[in-house]
């Protein structure tokens, strides 16, 4: 009786914190829904006063960069978390299935960007691309993204490849199938699964970078996080909280497509280490 | 396809795993490589296959030096202990890979795997998700795959080991009609002795990355060349098959049991290592080897 007692807390303890936690999420994300079609929501009042869609009227109105601002964000995304992936694979390949010199400095060094402040991390980086010339530019942002969502790329594709080795490469090539035959039709769709895992990861990764952004592109480049700030900062929460719906329902609509496709490529569960 | 070793030795990571080992294969022949685990069988295969590179000695392939020739290049095909099909294919599209690869369109490619799948006993199968199968459709699925590569050489490595004992029997028979209907050399690596008599024309006996025994199965069992070899048949297994003219007979194994009725017999060794041969029915006449 006494252990069914216990067993009956313990739940009701999981159900508590599992509660808290939705909550944390939801009404976090529920107010800043609310408060995009808010016009006026003064303190100490349960609900706003007035609605309206001013806030995203100037979004999308010419007057605010927030269209090219999205694309840009898009495109960056898109373009980072692809560098990260296919670097991060090809590290991931040759840590687990080739012995070489300096492997574990390299190992070390693809997770250093997990463990430096971000701050500092910018400021080195800047540092860096402004004497290289990228600073200030497109792909200067592109590669910084990429750089902060490579250790995640290499962590998932390392557990990935590892679990797969060489084994399916070396079938291929002893039924006769040269080196690219190989990469094309047998390497890349059977990662295929983490791959995917660590494209969507990048997209998120880039997609949440302001002070890197910032710094890198020194202002010039605006992403949607860049002119989502000054609303932010400035106090006008209406547009702010608008900035961030659509943005939330942008990155939110990338991992559903990478979801589905997941989906699609459902072969083997174990591998989907993100989602499943 | 005669397959020639010579003199191979190959070290890892300062450890000499095979040390100058060198034996033929026939062309045509049904080999096995025998030993324990860790004898350095499969590396033996590996460098066989091309997917190792060994550190002395010379692999020929009917007298021609392979060494240069990157694994793809070589003709041989191997099927895997863990079947090694490819997850994101249909069942039908694995054994037509190797067709792919060569260059055969579709509908040729198509055509000749589901040929294929029907001579593994597998017909109809060829639009299955390779998930769906079970651990000896899979294996057989890989051995179609291998033979539809149309290789000089198969190579085997522990092709059975995975699978339950009533299923092991089917593939072993399959392994050896196929073998039979094809003509082409296999070279099979196992640690089940009693599978390397059954199966074989030659075995190769491996231990510690040396040769130990070379020789037809019959060779090893009446008259090992060394105590591990002897010890690799066990203490004391019973093998049933039969018996015709004097010779007991299990698979490719022939043993001679002058003076043992027709008919059905078992082949008993005993834990000292003396061979007998006992009939079944009619008053249990046997022969000692």
């Amino acid at each position: 009786m006494a252990r069914r007692k216990g067993r009956g807390a313990s739940r009701a303890a999981a159900r508590v914190l599992v509660a808290v936690q939705l909550a944390i999420v939801v009404v976090t994300l529920g107010v800043m829904a609310v408060w995009s079609f808010a016009d006026a929501w003064p303190w100490p009042q349960l609900a706003p006063q007035a609605w309206s869609l001013r806030g995203y009227a100037i979004v999308f109105s010419g007057s605010s960069d927030g269209w090219p601002s999205l694309a840009l964000s898009v495109g960056i995304g898109a373009a980072s978390s692809l560098v990260a992936t296919v670097a991060g694979a090809m590290g991931a390949r040759a840590v687990c299935c080739h012995e070489w010199r300096g492997k574990g400095v390299f190992r070390f060094a693809t997770m250093l960007p997990f463990l430096i402040p971000g701050t500092v991390f910018a400021m080195g980086v800047q540092v860096a691309f402004i004497r290289m010339g990228l600073a200030r530019t497109v792909p200067g942002v592109v590669l910084a993204h990429a750089i902060v969502a490579l250790p995640y790329a290499s962590a998932l594709m390392i557990d990935v490849v590892r679990a797969q080795g060489t084994r399916l490469d070396d079938a291929a090539r002893l039924l006769g199938a040269g080196r690219v035959a190989t990469l094309f039709q047998v390497t890349i769709p059977s990662l295929a699964p983490g791959l995917l895992s660590a494209l969507s990861m990048g997209f998120i990764i880039s997609c949440s970078q302001y002070f890197l952004t910032l710094l890198v592109g020194g202002g010039k480049v605006r992403t949607f996080a860049l002119a989502m700030f000054p609303y932010v900062a400035g106090g006008d929460r209406t547009i702010a909280a608008a900035y961030g719906v659509i943005f939330m329902v942008v990155t939110l609509a990338v991992f559903c497509v990478f979801r589905l496709l997941l989906r699609r490529l459902s072969w083997n569960a174990d591998d989907a280490v993100l989602y499943e | 396809m005669k397959i020639e070793l010579d003199d191979i030795r190959v070290v890892r990571g300062g450890r000499t795993i095979i040390d100058g080992l060198g034996f033929t294969v026939p062309a045509g022949a049904f080999a096995s490589i025998l030993g324990p685990s860790g004898a350095g069988k499969s590396t033996l295969l590996g460098v066989v296959a091309g997917l190792l590179v060994q550190d002395g000695g010379s692999v020929r392939f009917d007298g021609q030096a392979v060494d240069a020739l990157p694994a793809h290049k070589r003709g041989v095909a191997m099927v895997f202990q863990d079947a090694r099909l490819f997850p994101h294919m249909s069942v039908g599209d694995n054994v037509a890979f190797p067709l792919k690869a060569r260059g055969v369109a579709k509908a040729a490619r198509r055509a000749e795997a589901a040929e294929w799948l029907a001579r593994v006993q597998l017909a109809g199968f060829a639009d299955r998700r390779v998930q769906e199968l079970s651990g000896g459709q899979k294996q057989r699925v890989a051995l179609a795959r291998a033979l539809a590569a149309h290789p000089r050489a198969l190579l085997l490595d522990e092709p059975f080991s995975g699978l339950d004992e009533a299923l092991r029997d089917a593939m072993r028979q399959l392994v050896r009609s196929l073998h039979e209907q094809t003509g082409v050399t296999t070279l099979m690596v196992t640690h089940d002795a009693m599978e390397a008599l059954v199966m074989s024309d030659t075995v190769a006996y491996v231990h510690e990355g040396g040769l130990a025994q070379v020789g037809a199965p019959v060779d090893l069992l009446l008259h090992p060349a060394a105590p591990c070899v002897a010890e690799s048949f066990g203490g004391a297994r019973a093998l049933e098959g039969t018996v015709r003219a004097g010779a007991f007979s299990r698979g490719r194994l022939q043993v001679p049991a002058p003076g043992v009725a027709d008919g059905p017999a078992v082949l008993v060794r005993t834990a000292a290592g003396s061979v007998a041969v006992h009939a079944v029915e009619g008053g249990g006449a046997h022969a000692a080897l």
